[in-house]
């Protein structure tokens, strides 16, 4: 499989596993709080890689010889 | 030479315009055609055709590739040699990136590109090395055959699909670190094309391998 491919699967699991808890029918819903932190959460993992990136290519920048 | 190492060393210029085949060919006449062989080619014609040329020459069983205008320092290849027994790998990789590897002569702005595109690079195709697009490598001849066999791109990008190529291959990477020292007298820029072509490349890889 690709790396494209790898990570088009990763990111469906991914997907199909938030969208079935964050936007399950009133029956089957998780409780109040998981649901809560459960709807921003791409956008938080998001940011955190980003945030992640920056501060890697900026230690590794610093630490070029 | 007083190594123990047995070794030749083959010239590959494509009528470069600074008398380097001059120079070459007054080094082969001290150091004898069995140790240089010079090799000239007609006109520029790519880095990927020179591997292939100066391969149809080789007699050893192992092949250091390099730039000759000692931006890659020979004092390294003892060290590639070393890991490569160490280990056993098929192919060594100079790594600008690890350890006291690095570059000698660029500015920030390079710099921060280099390290930008390799962050990049690591994130998108995890390719176990820490330095895909440098060119200061050893393999093993039937290793760097196939792999010439295999790979289609060009530029840094051939660099690249050399190593994600050899990986998918099965073929054992060892790293050593080493210093890229840019030329002193010249320009050597990075310019938006290279940027860009590099980027395609990268992004062909990624859904290619």
């Amino acid at each position: 499989m690709t790396k494209l491919g790898q990570w088009l699967c990763g990111l469906a699991l991914l997907g199909s596993a938030w969208a079935a808890l964050a936007l399950a029918p009133p029956g089957l819903q998780p409780p109040a709080p998981l649901r809560q932190a459960l709807l921003p959460l791409p956008v938080y993992l998001l940011v955190a890689f980003g945030c992640y990136s920056l501060a890697t290519v900026g230690y590794r920048l610093a630490t070029f010889h | 030479r007083f190594s123990g190492i047995d070794y030749e060393i083959i010239i590959i210029d494509d009528g470069s315009p600074d008398g380097t085949q001059e120079v070459a060919q007054q080094l082969e006449k001290i150091y004898g055609s069995d140790k240089i062989l010079l090799r000239p080619r007609a006109k520029k014609l790519g880095l990927g055709t020179a591997y292939i040329h100066g391969m149809k020459y080789a007699t050893g069983n192992f092949i250091v590739i390099m730039d000759a205008d000692l931006s890659h320092h020979p004092k390294f290849i003892p060290e590639f040699i070393r890991k490569q027994k160490e280990g056993n790998f098929d192919i060594v990789s100079g790594t600008r990136y690890k350890g006291n590897g690095g570059v000698y002569g660029w500015d920030l702005k390079r710099k921060l590109i280099s390290r930008g595109a390799n962050f990049l690079t690591q994130v998108l195709l995890r390719p176990g090395a820490s330095d895909l697009t440098g060119s200061f490598r050893l393999y093993r001849k039937e290793v760097l055959q196939k792999l010439m066999e295999k790979c289609v791109s060009k530029g840094y990008v051939f660099q690249m699909e050399m190593i994600v190529r050899a990986r998918q291959l099965g073929f054992t990477v060892g790293e050593v670190p080493i210093s890229f020292v840019d030329r002193v007298y010249g320009e050597s820029k990075l310019g938006g094309n290279e940027i860009v072509s590099f980027l395609k490349g990268l992004l062909t890889l990624f859904a290619t391998t």
